[in-house]
């Protein structure tokens, strides 16, 4: 019993002793941030997900990326030239871009790569989406052809894109990562796939290793063009549970990490935490959506109307987003080309709703449907709103509504099969253009028009805007047509979500836009 | 016994037929596609069409199905993952189930460390502090979900003690019967590994402590105590083997639950295994990596239970089976 009391005495003592507290970056130049997903691939064009996005963006650069301010700025093109007819871009690339395995850049390197992002057989969900605008991509992505026409290179640094029609939004849509750059030998070395072997890009970082449902180390690429970045390395622990990534960053074991609006409400109060949190805006926008399909009461724009106005959205902003996020009017949100400051807000105002509603056919709500608001279960304050909206409507217009929480896949499957007249969600842009939000989520038939809203006027709108190549004039068109498809309610936008991080003070030099974390060219640890 | 072996194998075909079948269709069935999780918001009606046409998702489900049946037989292949760079899905499981393992097999070893001694030591301190101490704690150890111990002992030993790290699985690779695995540091084993062993543990004890009570109240303990033998010779040599007996059809459930059922565990360590990666699939609707983890989950239990029948029939020699004869 001696010995045991003594066992246990000397394991107290050495315990404590022999394990290194976790609360310092000992390592000066590695940036530790946990990835809260398994990267989905390692293949840029095979990939939807932001955080895997966000990782891949330090490995593999396009032509084009968006800057700190959220503005088309040269990438491995160091410019390029439009034609007046804005049909023909022709593309010079920067001298000197190496790869990491040490070969240069060449411009052939760009026009496979687009043709590989579109093969069937890469399997692309989006890749034909995004370069849809070049002559010849239905021809590739459909297996007829192997060779994408619209592309030409005159010599090793010139690519030359011809488009089937002007296309304003052209160059944002080429900063996504379907219009990355990759290297060629390294791919077709891996029959095809990229794999952590292949995965060679042109960025400042370049893949050292991924241990699958562990962790994934970028080392820093010496012959980067821009310079060598500041930092060695960058780990990133896979930290699916955020509580878990939460607990990581207060320990000290990562120098970086996501915060929930929970959390963020906690670590608020926490002198020693509040110091550390930021706010980071993001391109996105949360929305009610009123399916207008054949047979929907929401077909009827008065509804749609009085809806909008019984619903009371100072208080989603102020109860379900905690006061955090702003209230959306419009579709673009703050940061975004075209975000309005001066939008036309329609107001909480329960007796016109009444009226309208009453003028509609519905006095009291007698009469109308029941409803079923089905929210996804990936933004927590989604399911705040919803009860606000029920409570709302009920107690403004006389109906009763269902509330439903979906999982994700369902959700998504189910909204894109049109099952879902009513429902609230989230829509986050893939590049920064008012043409990511307006006539991709509103215009007549197109595919992620979920409530089948159609004005023929919203359409010219959009139109004239997508071939517009004037800046000014092309956002000035975008924001009559979102003050358009606003004044019928087309969608009711509620807020324009925040996430927020926590940032150790010795992280000096991050950079971000409206997207997410740019990648760590600057960033550096000092303590 | 041999003929009792090779039964048990031959009944575990159809059984893994059954168990493949089921976890198909239920995949099948269940709403929500890969596809749309891959496309995400972008989800287009056309395109959803294309890729479930190169995936082979528009195939009828019976030819899927089929198609899935002969590759597993005919070259063991079962298939390619919808994620994750499409890798074969044996390699994703000869990847992550040995860690599974080694924590699996940690945690066992503890639980019994643990749970067999309490449980022998609460049995002879029948109804006095030490058994109700003990069975309390075993209590709060049997009702303590994994989902609020793993947190609490993270808070506690991670960030006010700073004795171990919060989660992830460090440490050197090793290589056992050709599978890689990484062996974790043991500081990153140790709360894991604790939390996962918890439950094993308290039923271990509970199940080794009644069948303990009910062994030395036996009549051949009584005539061994009778005949003058040192109560730690009674207790080794007459009560615990045969105590243990019906303890150890609990040890080999409890081994395969802790091979398959660490899911929550995982998920909170971080920890890459095959309970990790099956939530990774469920979520991402990857259904030939759901399959490659039901059948393998399937044969653990077929291999566990064969096992504990035959050291039944090893450690009782009065349990005979029929085609032993």
């Amino acid at each position: 019993m001696r010995r045991a009391v003594f066992c246990l005495f000397m394991l107290c003592i050495a315990v404590p002793g022999c394990v290194r507290r976790h609360d310092t970056a000992t390592r000066m130049d590695v940036l530790r941030y946990p990835i809260g997903a398994e990267p989905s691939s390692l293949d840029p064009v095979t990939i939807t997900d932001p955080a895997t996005i966000e990782l891949l963006r330090n490995i593999y650069e396009g032509l084009v990326r968006f800057d700190e301010n959220n503005q088309v700025a040269p990438s491995l093109a160091e410019k390029w030239d439009i034609s007046p007819d804005g049909k023909t871009y022709t593309f010079h690339l920067r001298p000197g871009v190496k790869f990491h395995n040490d070969r240069e850049l060449a411009a052939s390197d760009v026009k496979w790569s687009f043709e590989r992002s579109l093969w069937p057989d890469t399997k692309s969900p989006v890749a034909a989406n995004y370069l849809a605008g070049i002559v010849g991509v239905e021809d590739v992505a459909s297996g007829k052809r192997r060779d994408l026409a619209g592309v030409s290179i005159p010599d090793l640094h010139t690519v030359v894109i011809r488009l089937k029609a002007p296309r304003g939004y052209f160059l944002g849509e080429l900063a996504y990562n379907t219009g990355w750059i990759y290297c060629r030998e390294a791919i077709e070395k891996t029959g095809g796939r990229i794999e952590q072997e292949s995965s060679i890009g042109t960025g400042p970082f370049k893949l050292a290793g991924y241990q699958h449902g562990s962790k994934v180390i970028l080392d820093a690429f010496a012959e980067y063009w821009g310079g060598r970045p500041k930092l060695a390395r960058i780990e990133r622990p896979i930290v699916i549970d955020p509580q878990t990534a939460h607990v990581k960053f207060e320990n000290g074991e990562v120098d970086l990490c996501d915060v929930s609006l929970n959390d963020y409400l906690n670590d608020e109060k926490s002198p020693v935490l509040k110091p550390q949190l930021r706010l980071i805006p993001q391109p996105a926008v949360s929305y009610l959506a009123m399916g207008e399909a054949e047979g929907q009461p929401f077909r009827d724009k008065r509804i749609r109307l009085a809806f909008a106005q019984a619903i009371d959205r100072d208080a989603i902003q102020a109860t379900a987003y905690r006061g955090i996020s702003p209230r959306a009017d419009g579709l673009l949100p703050p940061g975004l080309p075209g975000y309005d400051t001066g939008f036309p807000k329609i107001s909480y105002d329960p007796a016109a709703a009444k009226r309208l509603f009453t003028e509609a056919g519905y006095p009291e709500g007698k009469g109308f449907p029941s409803i079923v608001l089905v929210y996804t279960q990936k933004a927590p304050e989604l399911g705040a709103a919803a009860q606000i909206i029920r409570d709302n409507l009920k107690q403004n217009l006389g109906l009763s509504v269902d509330l439903q929480e979906r999982e994700s896949a369902t959700f998504l499957s189910d909204a894109r099969a049109k099952k879902l007249p009513f429902h609230l969600n989230v829509w986050y842009a893939d590049y920064l253009d008012p043409q990511n939000f307006l006539p991709t989520l509103l215009r007549t038939g197109a595919a992620v028009n979920r409530v089948s809203y159609s004005n023929l006027r919203f359409d010219a709108l959009c139109d004239q805007a997508d071939r517009e190549h004037d800046p000014s004039k092309r956002i000035a068109l975008y924001q009559q047509a979102d003050r358009l498809a606003m004044s019928e309610a087309a969608l009711l936008p509620l807020a324009y979500p925040k996430a927020a991080m926590l940032i150790k003070p010795y992280v000096k030099g991050l950079s971000m836009n409206l997207m997410s974390l740019l990648p760590h060219r600057k960033t550096s640890i000092g303590h | 016994m041999f003929t009792y072996i090779r039964n048990r194998i031959l009944l575990a075909i159809p059984t893994l037929l059954a168990v493949s079948f089921i976890t198909f269709f239920l995949g099948y069935l269940s709403p929500g596609s890969p596809i749309d999780i891959m496309l995400g918001q972008h989800s287009d009606p056309a395109r959803v069409k294309q890729l479930e046409h190169e995936y082979g998702l528009d195939r009828p489900p019976l030819v899927q199905y089929g198609s899935f049946v002969w590759g597993a037989v005919t070259h063991g292949d079962l298939g390619r993952s919808f994620g994750t760079g499409q890798r074969p899905v044996t390699q994703i499981i000869a990847e992550q189930f040995p860690t599974t393992a080694f924590l699996a097999l940690m945690s066992m070893l503890a639980a019994v460390a643990f749970g067999i001694p309490a449980g022998v030591l609460a049995a002879l301190k029948h109804n006095r502090l030490l058994d109700r101490a003990t069975m309390g704690f075993v209590l709060l150890m049997v009702s303590t979900p994994a989902f609020v111990f793993a947190p609490l002992l993270m808070l506690y030993f991670s960030l006010k003690l700073g004795w171990f790290p919060s989660s992830g699985w460090e440490g050197q690779e090793a290589s056992f019967l050709g599978l890689k695995l990484i062996v974790p540091d043991w500081q990153y084993l140790i709360m894991p590994m604790v939390v996962l062993a918890s439950r094993p543990a308290a039923l271990l004890a509970r199940f080794m402590r009644s069948s303990m009570l009910e062994t030395i109240r036996q009549d051949y303990i009584r005539t061994a105590n009778a005949k003058g033998l040192s109560p730690s010779r009674v207790l080794f040599k007459h009560a615990l083997k045969n105590a243990f007996l019906p303890v150890l059809t609990v040890l080999g459930n409890t081994f395969g639950f802790l091979l398959t059922g660490s899911f929550v565990v995982e998920n909170i360590f971080t920890i890459p295994g095959i309970g990790y990666q099956s939530v990774q699939s469920i979520l991402s609707r990857d259904y030939p990596v759901i399959q490659g983890v039901a059948l393998l989950v399937a044969v653990i239990f077929i291999t566990v239970n064969l096992v504990v029948d035959i050291l039944y029939g090893v450690l009782d020699p009065r349990v005979r089976y029929e085609g032993a004869k």
